[in-house]
């Protein structure tokens, strides 16, 4: 096999006699010069992936919080603050995604009009069923979200150990990492509100089941679209 | 400008933008060049004789022997002649990059800024302009179309990633849209142009863009109006049943 290859460079190799022309090889040329090697087709399409869905998550949620407000300062002031710090968090989150969005050119969210009215409509609507149906509908978002930043962490890890085996001498940069960090503390946030809701009685709204479950049925379905289009 | 020729590029455009998967931009893993430095050579020969003979198989095969390869060393570039198009195109719109400096220097607003990339990128197809036609109609061959829709759209997004646009919403998709559909018009314009340096096509390029930036602030303006008509009735609404 190699002395093979061997004598296939000779014959390849260009000659030099007299005038006749000389031919070189069209065998690409490997430049490597660069110290880290490209993210893996599947590891950008992933984190495009994610980048798109966690922003039209927290855009909803930015304007889940902002409709909850808009009824509570009306209807019962004692509330309204509680709602704005929430409410200060997803601003947050939404601005950070935003600037990842655009820093790394993923493409937003198709249907950002769309997650605009709804995620509105649904604030909206939940206040104005009470405290109790919005602080459900705050669990039973926060339940999915929650779950889904998880199950993007696990990943984002794993990711994460596949490129340092892959580079050379097993370095990555902190650019991934970064990233990760990012979504566990934005993961932790998202379970504080959780929490805050069970405090504020949330599981007891009438129809509970019913309101939950069809708010995180409508996630899912959010989720699932926004990582695609 | 006949606004039938807009709205189908713009539609393309915008279809095209949905439909490639738009994979992350990472800022130190760096994407390797789809080009070997012997491909890079070669094209760049052959991109010399393409105003005298033409975005046709020749210039490729000069391209070669200059570089010192068999003439038929053109059959490892499957496309043929669209290969050397597709290569231009690659080539100048990374090169906008290198212009990020300066154009960040000289130009204030981002809207000023993209229609200066508009104008450098142009240019790059002045050396061989009257042979851009021919250009033009491989890349409108049904076989090569998606890809040529493809380069455009990456152009675009290029030319508004450079001029720092951050929009994050709908916005994202119309201005790609409507900026690949004037770059394009233009580029057409160009190659008609007979003007000494190329005036009326920067003036035409001009009135696009104007044209652009007039359907957003209508599209803004209706927009507010809805919002401000909905409020009022709604507050109608509520004095009348306030009222009992």
């Amino acid at each position: 096999m190699n002395s093979n290859a061997i004598r296939q460079s000779q014959i390849m190799r260009p000659c030099s006699r007299g005038l006749q022309l000389r031919y070189k090889s069209t065998k690409p040329v490997l430049d490597k010069k660069r110290a880290l090697p490209p993210l893996s087709p599947r590891t950008r399409d992933f984190l495009a992936r994610l980048i798109r869905v966690d922003q039209a998550g927290e855009l909803g949620a930015d304007l889940i919080y902002s409709g909850q407000h808009a009824v509570f300062k009306r209807t019962k002031p004692d509330l309204a603050p509680l709602i704005a710090h929430m409410w200060e968090q997803e601003v947050h989150h939404h601005k950070t995604f935003n600037e990842l969005q655009a820093t790394h050119r993923v493409r937003p969210s198709v249907f950002s009009p769309l997650w605009n009215v709804a995620a509105y409509g649904l604030g909206v609507g939940t206040a104005l069923l009470g405290k109790e149906a919005a602080m459900a509908c705050t669990l039973a978002v926060e339940t999915v979200i929650g779950g889904h930043y998880n199950n993007q962490l696990r990943e984002l890890l794993e990711m994460i150990e596949l490129e340092a085996k892959q580079a050379e001498d097993g370095q990555t940069s902190d650019e991934l990492r970064k990233l990760a960090k990012l979504i566990s503390q934005f993961r932790d946030d998202e379970l504080e509100h959780l929490d805050t809701a069970v405090e504020n009685d949330a599981e007891k709204a009438r129809p509970y089941m019913l309101l939950t479950e069809t708010i995180k049925g409508g996630c899912r379905a959010a989720v699932w679209t926004a990582e695609r289009f | 400008m006949s606004s039938g020729r807009f709205s189908k590029a713009a539609i393309r455009a915008a279809t095209q933008l949905t439909n490639s998967p738009r994979l992350y931009h990472s800022l130190t893993h760096l994407p390797p060049s789809p080009y070997t430095a012997t491909q890079i050579r070669i094209f760049n020969s052959a991109l010399n004789h393409v105003p005298d003979h033409g975005f046709v198989k020749d210039s490729l095969v000069l391209g070669c022997r200059d570089q010192g390869y068999l003439d038929s060393t053109h059959a490892v570039f499957h496309n043929g002649v669209f290969d050397l198009i597709q290569y231009h195109l690659y080539n100048e719109r990374t090169r906008l990059a290198s212009l990020k400096e300066v154009i960040d220097l000289e130009e204030n607003s981002p809207h000023d800024k993209a229609r200066r990339y508009c104008i450098e990128r142009l240019k790059a197809n002045q050396p061989f302009i009257e042979r851009w036609p021919e250009a033009l109609a491989v890349m409108g061959l049904p076989s090569n179309i998606s890809s040529s829709v493809k380069e455009l759209a990456e152009l675009s997004d290029e030319i508004w990633y450079l001029s720092g646009d951050k929009s994050s919403d709908f916005d994202w998709y119309t201005r790609r849209a409507s900026l690949s559909a004037v770059y394009s018009t233009t580029e057409l314009y160009m190659t008609q142009d007979n003007s000494p340096d190329f005036n009326n096509t920067w003036q035409f390029l001009d009135r696009q863009l104007a044209n652009v930036a007039n359907l957003k602030t209508t599209l803004g303006s209706t927009s507010t109006w809805v919002a401000f008509t909905g409020m009022a009735s709604l507050n109608l609404l509520k004095s009348q049943l306030a009222r009992g």
